[in-house]
């Protein structure tokens, strides 16, 4: 009685598509960077499924692996995030337009 | 004895040489470079003297050599172009009057150049030496492709020595002229070689397979030559006809006349050297070198017969009215080319090439009289200022009337045997059977008149009566250097008839008829006539039968010469009766308006000139619009494309990140799909 | 007095909406039209030890069942990951500092 994968997969699915619409429409740069993170879970949780249906652990430390750089990357991300605040008096990135034609 | 011949080429690299030294070091010369010229002519006229009496009396010659191949043709369907040189009678007696009148023109310029202390000499001196290594090098060319080449850079001379005093406003516009109108005519030469290249695959003048010989087996087999659906024969009358252009332009026949009179604002000797006595005989020497290949066309033959009488008779009703000295020379040696073009469409073979002779002579000694005589009044050229220059001027009178009554054709003198030759040809062969040569004839004769009458009003006007202005009365007076070619033309003007006795030929007999042996090649080899030299006359009397139809009738040309004779005597004598009185009156103002025509030249130049700016210019001006407009539209266009579609595509990056992680996830979205569509994921 | 019906005002939700359904959709169609293998569970064995055993380079040493003998070695990344976290850390910190000093860098 285990759960087929493409279960997993589908949820796995919403959860990455919930982060790109996420990306796309969010204004406040903290909210930018929160969506980001679902879409990195999305991918761990589509890790896991396999692993566990293929019986192979692979799959659980590269998802180690993945939590752990996404956690560098928010500490990057913030840091940009400070310095986008200094520069632009503010963390909306639809105000920070000076790289254009 | 093809040692003469080797050596031969000489005779045209002499000037050559002294070109290039008067070019190197004119400046620093004694006489500017006279004498390097005089030097180089003298050397050509006793080379071509000695070339000529050894064909003459040891029977040397003929001789062709190929002396450079320049182009090398593909075996078989290429063509070769070569230059190389042809020594036979027609161009042996040419070398001799082209390097004689050369010769006495650089002596003659000694006198009119030099003693006058005109400035920029060497650049004299070397268009003269140039000039006179084109002219022999077109004479003794021995194909179609190198006399153009030189027909081109004789041109260019003229030029250069028309437009010689370029600081005025007449010589730099005369000289453009001159260039330009036998430019016109040259274009139709080129377009004509062409043509004998491509139908013929050579233009050699000799040889078993010269383009002379191969159109005449053309016509003769009736081997058809289709291009344009047209016949063999339309053929050969088209490219005759091309070649003729550029014949025209050159000896400055009608229509393309208008620049000779012009001309005359370069020095005289140049007018002398250039524009009486060799280039403008370049037209008739090339349609006599090729008279094989015009003997194949009675329509050519026709036509030429036609435009050569009229235009005798054309230019010569417009000297009737000119006051300049040089003007009415100008436009008589129009109407005496006139009359060799007529010759030549008669069938009149060697009346042509010994008109071309005399007047060489008459012309050119008319010339240089007509120069001394506007250095002894200093620089003044219109008759109406002179006068009474007969007792002051003696030697040049003299040698001047002896030149008029040979333009006149006045017996005994060298322009009454020849032109009277020609007419009598000409009427030949129109009693014969081609009918149409006797309006050509007619034209001829009734410019007999007119040229007499013009030639002695010209005579007395500048000679006779009263001294009208002060620099008449007292004349500058000329050295020996100038007296010495006048002379020397004097002489020949008187005797040179002797050459080709043709009106009294009943009496002296054929074989006395000098020149007619030697152009049909009595005193050379064997092969002259045959094959490989088919350029004799008696090898073209041939053809004009075979081909043009030309038959003479018997005819003694006694009758004919007493009327040519008796026309010319007319002539005289009304010019006599209107202009003896020693103060003229200006008769010829009496015609009224016919003299406003006369004067105006018919409107010929307006009619050239509105032909190019009226009708040239307006086409040129529409192709200019249409390449500016249109095709550098195309390229213009091309480019605002370009930056148009720039301009809008750069405003794709706002600056802002979530478009551009919009466009990302778009694009991803669609590959995604094409993969998927494309790798049958779903079905 | 109504007015028509009108749709939610979604202005600049649509596109990345549109996206965003696209994206799911095409996963979605993907997973379930693909085939897997038979499933396997895991059996009842320290799967953290496993997990440990892999990283340090040793993945068979933490037991003989399949599960194990299956997993890669995760070595080289562990030392990987050390060093971007590291660097992450200290990433963070100087540009932390930097705004703190001044502004003018």
């Amino acid at each position: 009685m285990s759960v087929p994968p493409e279960y997993y997969l589908i949820l796995s699915a919403a959860v990455f598509a919930i982060g790109v619409f996420g990306i796309l429409v969010r204004r406040n740069a903290l909210m930018f960077l929160m969506s980001v993170e679902l879409m990195v879970n999305a991918a761990n949780i589509n890790l896991i499924a396999f692993a566990f249906f293929y019986g192979n652990l692979t799959g659980q430390v590269f998802a180690m692996f993945v939590i752990a750089i996404a956690a560098a990357e928010v500490a990057i991300g913030i840091g940009i995030i400070l310095l986008l605040n200094r520069n632009f008096d503010g963390i909306d990135v639809t105000e920070a337009v000076t790289m254009r034609w | 004895m093809s040692e003469i011949f080797s050596t031969a080429p000489a005779i045209v690299l002499f000037p050559l040489a002294s070109f290039l030294i008067i070019l190197a070091f004119g400046k620093w010369m004694p006489l500017r470079g006279a004498l390097a010229g005089i030097v180089a002519t003298g050397f050509s006229l006793a080379v071509s003297i000695w070339v000529a009496l050894q064909m003459a009396l040891n029977g040397a010659g003929p001789y062709q050599e190929t002396l450079y191949e320049f182009i090398a043709g593909l075996e078989g369907e290429g063509v070769t172009l070569t230059f190389g040189v042809l020594f036979d009678p027609l161009s042996v007696l040419m070398l001799i009057i082209v390097s004689l009148i050369a010769f006495l023109v650089h002596v003659f310029s000694l006198g009119y150049m030099n003693d006058e202390g005109e400035t920029g000499l060497p650049r004299y001196y070397a268009s003269l030496s140039l000039f006179t290594f084109s002219m022999l090098a077109f004479v003794v060319s021995d194909n179609l492709l190198m006399a153009f080449v030189f027909f081109e850079l004789v041109g260019l001379c003229s030029y250069l020595l028309i437009g010689f005093w370029f600081r005025r406003d007449g010589p730099p516009s005369a000289a453009k002229k001159a260039f330009l109108v036998t430019r016109f005519g040259d274009y139709f030469f080129l377009v004509g070689v062409v043509a004998v290249f491509a139908v013929f695959g050579t233009t050699a003048y000799a040889g078993e397979n010269s383009f002379i010989n191969q159109a005449a087996d053309m016509v003769g087999d009736g081997t058809e030559y289709t291009f344009l659906n047209l016949s063999s024969q339309q053929v050969i009358d088209i490219t005759a006809l091309l070649i003729l252009g550029g014949a025209i332009g050159k000896s400055a026949q009608f229509p393309l006349h208008t620049w000779l009179p012009d001309a005359m604002e370069g020095p005289t000797p140049v007018s002398a050297l250039i524009h009486a006595a060799t280039m403008v005989a370049a037209g008739v020497y090339l349609v006599a070198r090729m008279y094989g290949f015009y003997a194949l066309s009675p329509n050519v033959l026709a036509i030429l017969a036609l435009l050569g009488g009229f235009t005798a008779l054309f230019a010569a009703t417009m000297a009737l009215v000119k006051q300049e000295l040089k003007q009415v020379l100008a436009y008589s040696t129009i109407s005496q080319y006139g009359y060799m073009m007529l010759a030549l469409g008669g069938g009149g073979y060697v009346a042509a090439v010994f008109h071309l002779t005399t007047h060489a002579i008459f012309k050119a000694l008319l010339f240089l009289g007509a120069g001394a005589v506007i250095i002894a009044m200093h620089h003044e050229e219109n008759m109406w200022e002179m006068g009474g220059l007969k007792d002051k001027m003696r030697v040049t009178y003299l040698t001047f009337l002896a030149g008029s009554l040979a333009l006149a054709g006045i017996f005994p003198f060298a322009g009454f045997w020849s032109k009277d030759e020609a007419l009598f040809e000409t009427l030949e062969h129109a009693l014969g059977g081609a009918d149409v040569l006797f309006v050509a004839y007619g034209f001829g004769l009734l410019a007999v008149i007119v040229t007499a009458f013009y030639t002695f009003r010209m005579v007395f006007l500048t000679f006779h009566g009263e001294p009208r202005t002060s620099h008449a009365e007292e004349p500058h007076s000329i050295g020996w250097n100038m007296k010495f070619p006048l002379v020397v033309l004097g002489i020949g003007s008187v005797v040179a008839g002797v050459l080709n006795m043709g009106v009294i030929k009943e009496f002296i007999g054929e074989r006395n008829l000098f020149l007619a042996e030697w152009l049909d090649g009595a005193t050379i080899g064997e092969e002259y006539g045959t094959e490989a030299f088919a350029l004799s006359y008696g090898h073209y009397g041939d053809l004009l039968s075979e081909y043009a139809g030309y038959e003479a009738a018997t005819l003694s040309p006694l009758g004919p010469g007493a009327i040519a004779l008796g026309l010319a005597v007319v002539g005289l004598g009304i010019a006599w009766y209107l202009y003896r009185a020693p103060e003229p009156e200006p008769h010829m103002t009496k015609l009224g308006g016919a003299r406003t025509v006369l004067m105006n030249n018919y409107y010929q130049d307006e009619l050239q000139v509105w032909l190019a700016t009226g009708v040239t210019l307006p086409i040129a001006r529409g192709a200019n619009t249409f390449d500016q407009g249109i095709i550098d539209g195309l390229v213009d266009a091309a480019g605002g494309v370009s930056m148009y579609a720039g301009e809008r595509f750069r405003k794709i990056q706002t600056g802002i990140v979530s478009n551009y992680a919009a466009l990302l996830t778009l694009g991803l979205l669609l590959l995604l799909v094409w993969l998927g569509i494309d790798g049958g994921w779903w079905f | 007095m109504t007015t028509r019906p009108k749709l939610i005002p979604m202005g600049r939700y649509l596109l990345p909406g549109l996206i965003a359904v696209g994206l799911f959709s095409i996963i979605t169609a993907t997973v379930l039209v693909g085939e897997f293998g038979t499933a396997e569970g895991f059996p009842d064995v320290s799967i953290v030890s496993g997990i440990g055993y892999a990283l340090i380079g040793e993945p068979a040493a933490a037991g003989s069942e399949a599960i194990f003998q299956n997993t890669e070695s995760f070595l080289v990344a562990l030392i990987l990951i050390a060093i971007a976290l590291d660097a992450a850390l200290d990433g963070a910190l100087m540009t932390a500092k930097r705004d703190e000093d001044g502004d003018n860098s």
